[in-house]
């Protein structure tokens, strides 16, 4: 009897752990006013992202070009950066945009866009 | 006219009089020197036996190899000092041998500035100080040797006379940084003329367009609050916003351009845009290359050309869209009836300057607090028979001169209150933004049935089919757009 717990508590579990939470396809909808919208849905087709940048304790000012780029290679924000300082800023960038890089002086630096924010920081080690 | 772009802060040193680099290792951290362009080589920063404070740089065993720590690229004046303390952390080994070089670009010695045999007791602190007598861009290495025993170099309190000339941009991990080289800086703006988009003008430094490339496109429904046919063709304008900014990073102008292509109505409709958290005070001039779209009886300018009785900066880029895209004579609108005479669209710009020779009016805008989100989009329904009537993008505000009384009325379901505005009781908007050309519906062609996966985007709110304005396989009902 223990033995078949066991095993249907097994099988269970592994059935629950292949689950993967899917959104649920909704169907198509003959006019506009039947769509079931969630109040909360901001009708953007761009997405506002939290951008972080960890600037170096430097002993001197040290001031270039920062650029953000898209995957497609479009600057989408630039400014005159102090590397001695942190920046943040919003940036709003289309929805479908995964991956922010940024470029300054000699070097490129890439981060994910997780949870509306992209991180970026000069620290080698 | 050159000038060395990268500005570098003159640390005046409190007896020398001279700009000085220093080191006391008490960050305790060697990535942090490392990124500073401190190479060590052998050699760590070690909390046994400091010197001073609670860290010093140390040498591993110096019974065997050499053990160096390199300084990052300075500017010497060719009459300055460097000064440093160093010791040994235990009284042992057969010999023991400080050098003190001076290196060139070439990682050449230029000239040994100090040498220092260790004899008796290895452990007495040593305070030396030597001249700089080079100028220049060089970098200074502390080499130690030694043979027997296993006692360590220990160096700290480092101070050289320069300014901090090393590009931590270019380093190679370990601390080896190229010297900042000096770049052409035209209009001495402080950005360099190859990363400056306005090179010959010191006032303007960037400019960066949304969308980042091609146009975006506004399109709204025009019966609010009441509900329409969402075919999203009431008005349907292509924008592009340029941002200039200048070399602090404060916003100079706004340009934004508009092409109207399509009026599936026929209220006489103006178009606007607010300035979220811009006061109208801010703005110095605005410019219209269209000035005959503004002479209508309800919208009264300032003279610098911002609608008067705004707190936020709203200016007019049109008072009657018929006025920039005229009815053609037959169909139903313009531009949404297949098979209708179509009208070619004229293009607006429209010029927001909110500093001129680098002054601003009150505080200026900076750039890092500016995003789409400022940009308020909205249409006048009616505008030939009054200014209430306001239609924006879902949760935008509406300017001081909508009519509120119209809030909660008909169809709309905003709460005001809590910036949930411009949306139906059941939360569908009277105004879309989409981030390439909008490829609109024809006349009577309901969105949904349009665009394949507008619906489905919706209703996920947003998760799925965030590119749903695409042209690609099964998405659209081709012959539900218009094409002329």
């Amino acid at each position: 009897m223990k033995r078949l717990i066991f095993h249907s508590a097994f099988v269970i579990l592994v059935l629950l752990a292949s689950c993967t939470p899917e959104i649920p396809v909704p169907t198509q909808k003959e006019k506009s006013t039947d769509l079931l919208v969630p109040s909360d849905f901001n009708w953007k087709t761009t997405q506002v992202i939290k951008v972080t940048v960890a600037g170096l304790s430097l002993p001197a000012d040290f001031f270039s070009t920062l650029r953000i780029i898209d995957p497609e290679g479009n600057v989408l924000y630039t400014c005159n950066y102090n590397l001695r300082e942190n920046l943040n800023f919003n940036l709003t960038v289309p929805g479908s945009v995964k991956e922010l890089q940024l470029t300054y002086g000699k070097r490129t630096l890439k981060a994910s866009i997780v949870n509306g924010s992209a991180g970026f920081s000069f620290m080698l080690n | 006219m050159k000038k060395n772009i990268l500005l570098l802060l003159i640390i005046l040193g409190a007896t020398t009089g001279y700009p000085q680099v220093t080191n006391n290792f008490e960050s305790g951290n060697r990535a942090t020197n490392v990124n500073n362009c401190w190479i060590f080589d052998n050699t760590n920063i070690n909390a046994s036996k400091p010197i001073q404070g609670k860290y010093s740089c140390q040498t591993g065993s110096l019974s065997s190899g050499v053990h160096k720590l390199t300084s990052p690229w300075i500017q010497t004046t060719g009459s300055g000092k460097l000064s440093f303390k160093h010791k040994m952390d235990l009284n042992n080994g057969i010999s023991r041998l400080l050098r003190v070089f001076l290196l060139n670009d070439a990682n050449q010695v230029v000239q040994t500035l100090y040498t220092y045999n260790y004899p008796g007791d290895k452990r007495t602190v040593i305070s030396t100080s030597v001249d700089l007598p080079v100028a220049g861009v060089f970098r200074i290495q502390w080499e130690f040797t030694g043979t027997g025993g296993s006692s360590r170099g220990n160096l700290d309190e480092i101070s050289i006379d320069g300014v901090y000339n090393s590009d931590p941009t270019s380093n190679d991990g370990k601390g080896d940084c190229a010297a900042i080289i000096t770049v052409q800086d035209s209009d001495q703006d402080g950005v360099a003329d190859t990363d400056d988009q306005f090179p010959d003008d010191p006032y303007k430094a960037y400019e960066v367009s949304f969308p980042a490339a091609g146009w975006a496109s506004l399109a709204f429904e025009d019966l609010w609050p009441e509900t329409g046919d969402y075919d999203f063709n009431d008005l349907v304008v292509d924008f592009k916003i340029i941002t200039i900014t200048d070399a602090r990073n404060e916003i100079v102008e706004i340009r934004g351009s508009f092409i109207t292509r399509a009026i599936g109505a026929s209220f006489h409709n103006a178009l606007g845009l607010s300035l979220a958290q811009v006061p109208s005070a801010s703005v110095r001039k605005v410019t219209n290359s269209f000035p005959g779209g503004l002479s209508g009886n309800y919208f009264n300018l300032t003279e610098q050309g911002v609608e008067n009785g705004q707190t936020y900066a709203t200016i007019l880029v049109y008072d009657d869209a018929f006025k920039v895209l005229p009815h053609p004579g037959t169909g139903s609108g313009v531009n949404t009836t297949p098979g209708a005479p179509y009208v070619e669209p004229k293009q607006v710009d429209v010029n927001i300057i909110l500093k001129e020779n680098g002054e601003a009016n009150g505080n200026p805008v900076p750039v890092s607090s500016w995003s789409d989100n400022n940009l308020n989009f909205f249409i006048v329904v009616k505008a030939d028979q009054g200014r209430g009537r306001e239609i924006h993008l879902p949760d935008f505000a509406p300017t001081d001169l909508a009519d509120r009384t119209l809030f909660g009325t008909g169809k709309d379901g905003s709460d005001v209150g809590r910036n949930h505005t411009y949306r139906s009781v059941n939360d569908l908007p009277w105004a879309i933004n989409v981030t390439t050309n909008f490829a609109y519906p024809v006349e009577k062609g309901d969105i949904v049935k349009t665009h394949l996966k507008f619906g489905p985007w919706a209703e996920t709110a947003g998760k799925s089919y965030p590119d749903w304005f695409k042209d690609k396989s099964d998405y659209r009902d081709q012959g539900l757009i218009y094409r002329h």
